[in-house]
């Protein structure tokens, strides 16, 4: 999670190409140089069958993120020659939105998430580790004595 | 004292050498060359000096030379986040001279200037290799790599300069904000699987001198596989977070 989240960075390409005067493909395809996710596979699937000129509604039904979906869409919609410049910057600031939103909920849950471990494993691994010698001399000393 | 002598002078050069294959990479001043190198020089008279073997002298140089070997890893990723947090400002200083109205190299060129000696030999390379294309220096570090092809690419288009950068200035503010903000959550993880292992080593050794371990192997060998399990569980975790959006 140490990056920016894939669609947000698959976003970035696009308009980058556009700012510059490039295609949407162009971005599609400078996202596609470094892959980094699960979403990468996703992409390459969806524009493998846009260049194939089949249809990708199934493709995107399985992705489960809706942002994922209607960033592809509206990509679908730009790589079709319509301007998708102002989609792309609404888009950006719902995905910015979303990453925060997610960011702060994980922060919220990892310490919950963290106690698991600590208290199934850790913790009696601790108390086994200290008490362990401890008892076993006491009752050493109880038989012997 | 003879081989001590010969000893020292050998460890003497070896570790001048490494001084200055450092300070050639990091772009060191020769002010602290010069500190460094007397540094080097006192230490080495000050072991020859000090009544010890020759096998405790090989073993001090060993020991000061693998130091100065793994010096340069931890120095430059030490360099690089500091290069991280100034891109900032660079990209501000370069936008301020395309608002002056020099152009894009030229205001490029006077924005690393202004940078700290290390970051300033690196984007000096960098810099050349995005004029001079045929002599490009490959970049090692992926934040380098990324930022050589962002501004070869402005270099190359040649028009609405400013407008790109400052795009890429707003590009790379969002991502820093981002990193800062998933790194949270990653390193608690981290944090915690480090304090607990300490924690344990130190009750491990405290119980090993304490009762012995052969006496207590069973448990102690029981109570190591639970922590080790919880350990992994802990990176588990934080592996398996991941991005929904």
């Amino acid at each position: 999670m140490e990056s920016l989240a894939p669609p947000l960075k698959l976003l970035i390409c696009v308009r980058r190409c556009i700012e510059r005067g490039q295609s949407v493909r162009q971005g599609i395809f400078l996202y596609l140089k470094a892959p980094d996710s699960h979403f990468f596979a996703d992409v390459n699937l969806w524009i493998s069958l846009l260049q194939q000129g089949k249809d990708t509604r199934i493709c995107l039904a399985n992705i489960s993120s809706a942002h994922r979906r209607v960033l592809l869409q509206t990509l679908e919609r730009g790589l079709r020659g319509e301007s998708i410049q102002a989609a792309i910057n609404s888009l950006e600031e719902e995905l910015v939105g979303a990453c925060q939103q997610e960011i702060d909920q994980k922060v919220a849950q990892l310490p919950f998430l963290m106690l698991i471990p600590l208290l199934l494993f850790q913790f009696p691994a601790f108390l086994m580790l200290l008490f362990g010698p401890l008892l076993k001399n006491f009752l050493h000393s109880l038989g012997g004595g | 004292m003879l081989i001590k002598f010969l000893i020292s002078i050998i460890g003497h050069a070896f570790i001048s050498q490494l001084i200055i294959r450092i300070s050639e990479e990091f772009a060191f001043t020769s002010r602290l060359i010069l500190i460094l190198e007397i540094c080097n020089l006192f230490l080495i008279a000050i072991l020859l000096i000090l009544p010890s073997s020759s096998i405790m002298l090989w073993l001090l140089i060993g020991i000061l030379s693998i130091s100065l070997k793994f010096f340069p890893t931890i120095l430059r990723f030490l360099v690089l986040q500091s290069l991280r947090k100034s891109l900032i400002p660079f990209f501000d200083a370069i936008i301020l001279g395309l608002h002056a109205g020099r152009s894009f190299r030229v205001a490029t060129a006077d924005a690393i200037e202004m940078q700290t000696p290390w970051i300033k030999t690196k984007l000096h390379e960098l810099m050349l290799s995005i004029i001079k294309t045929e002599s490009a220096i490959p970049m090692k570090s992926a934040l380098l790599k990324g930022l050589q092809e962002d501004l070869a690419e402005i270099d190359r288009s040649r028009n609405r300069c400013l407008e790109q950068m400052i795009a890429l200035r707003r590009e790379y503010k969002m991502i820093e904000e981002f990193r800062r903000r998933s790194v949270q959550v990653t390193q608690q993880t981290r944090m915690q699987a480090l304090i607990v292992t300490a924690l344990y080593g130190a009750l491990l050794c405290f119980v090993v001198i304490q009762f012995g371990f052969f006496e207590h192997r069973a448990v102690i060998t029981l109570s190591l596989i639970l922590f080790v399990i919880g350990l992994f569980w802990i990176f588990f975790t934080g592996k398996r977070i991941q991005w929904k959006v």
